[in-house]
């Protein structure tokens, strides 16, 4: 009975402890390597769907969010958030959607 | 002796790309530019030795506690994590050649030499030492085949190819090429 219960213990604890261990170590490497970023970018990425569908030509959430907030892109560049998106969008970067 | 022959055969003779076609995905995708194509050998090189290091160490534990069946699972959650880890250095070290890497860079996770190293330095009983040296030479190869794809495909800028050939097609024609004559290299 033992060897049927550690049989399914050690696999899930093993796995949970090296992703404990690697989370543990980025956590620190975040820190450490944190490059300052214009804040709209996270605040634009908050609004946004999140599900990197590509439809705005950019290269996901991110890259999208990156390109509104250095005035490449259009505030209302994401087919997938429509308006409600847009106007958030806008709020943020403080200009008046169209 | 084994050493040596560990090191250039994973260079010449069973070349990642070249004659186990392991890791075609940047080896296309990045190979556009000289200056790019280094920079994602070193990345990719770099991710290759830790991540043979790290998880032929695993493969110990994994054998201690009888789950070797867990090898895909943990070795994946490795590369993953370390390509992260490589990901948030390279963006403070230089964001060039992050930008220049593009989604190519988190794309070394699923990469398959990575994986496929790994699971090679296990399979050929390799200790650690002859493991690391095997992923050093991986990697060389690697950075190799990609320069020479790069070297060539800058040139091909520039010359006059039907249009039809333009971009992937010609660049797919001249790794076949490159990988028939990389064949020549036997023991």
């Amino acid at each position: 009975m033992i060897d049927k219960i550690l049989e399914i213990l050690v696999p899930v604890l093993l796995l949970t402890g090296l992703g404990v261990l690697f989370a543990g170590i980025l956590a620190w490497a975040n820190v450490k390597f944190k490059v300052e970023k214009d804040p709209k970018i996270d605040e634009i990425l908050a609004v946004l769907p999140g599900a990197n569908c590509g439809a705005c030509g950019f290269a996901g959430c991110a890259a999208f969010a990156e390109a509104v907030a250095s005035g490449e892109g259009t505030v209302n560049g994401c087919p997938v958030g429509r308006q409600k998106v847009a106007q958030e969008i806008s709020n943020i970067m403080g200009v008046e959607l169209e | 002796m084994g050493l040596v022959m560990i090191f250039f055969g994973a260079i010449f003779f069973n070349n990642f790309i070249f004659n186990r076609f392991l890791g075609i995905c940047p080896f296309l995708g990045v190979s556009k530019r000289l200056d790019t194509s280094v920079g994602m050998g070193i990345a990719v090189g770099f991710v290759m030795t830790l991540a043979s290091t790290l998880t032929w160490l695993l493969q110990k534990l994994l054998d201690l506690w009888h789950v070797e069946y867990m090898q895909t699972i943990v070795y994946i959650l490795v590369i993953a994590a370390l390509v992260q880890f490589v990901e948030m250095f390279l963006q403070k070290v230089s964001p060039t050649l992050h930008k220049a890497l593009g989604v190519y860079l988190p794309l070394i996770t699923t990469n398959c030499a990575i994986l496929g190293i790994a699971i090679l330095n296990i399979d050929l009983g390799y200790g650690l030492l002859e493991a690391v040296i095997h992923s050093l030479g991986a990697s060389v190869g690697f950075t190799l085949a990609m320069v020479i794809l790069a070297g060539i495909r800058e040139k091909l800028e520039l010359s006059d190819i039907p249009e039809a050939f333009t971009g992937i097609p010609i660049a797919l024609i001249t790794a076949g090429i490159l990988a028939m004559a990389f064949t020549g290299f036997v023991l």
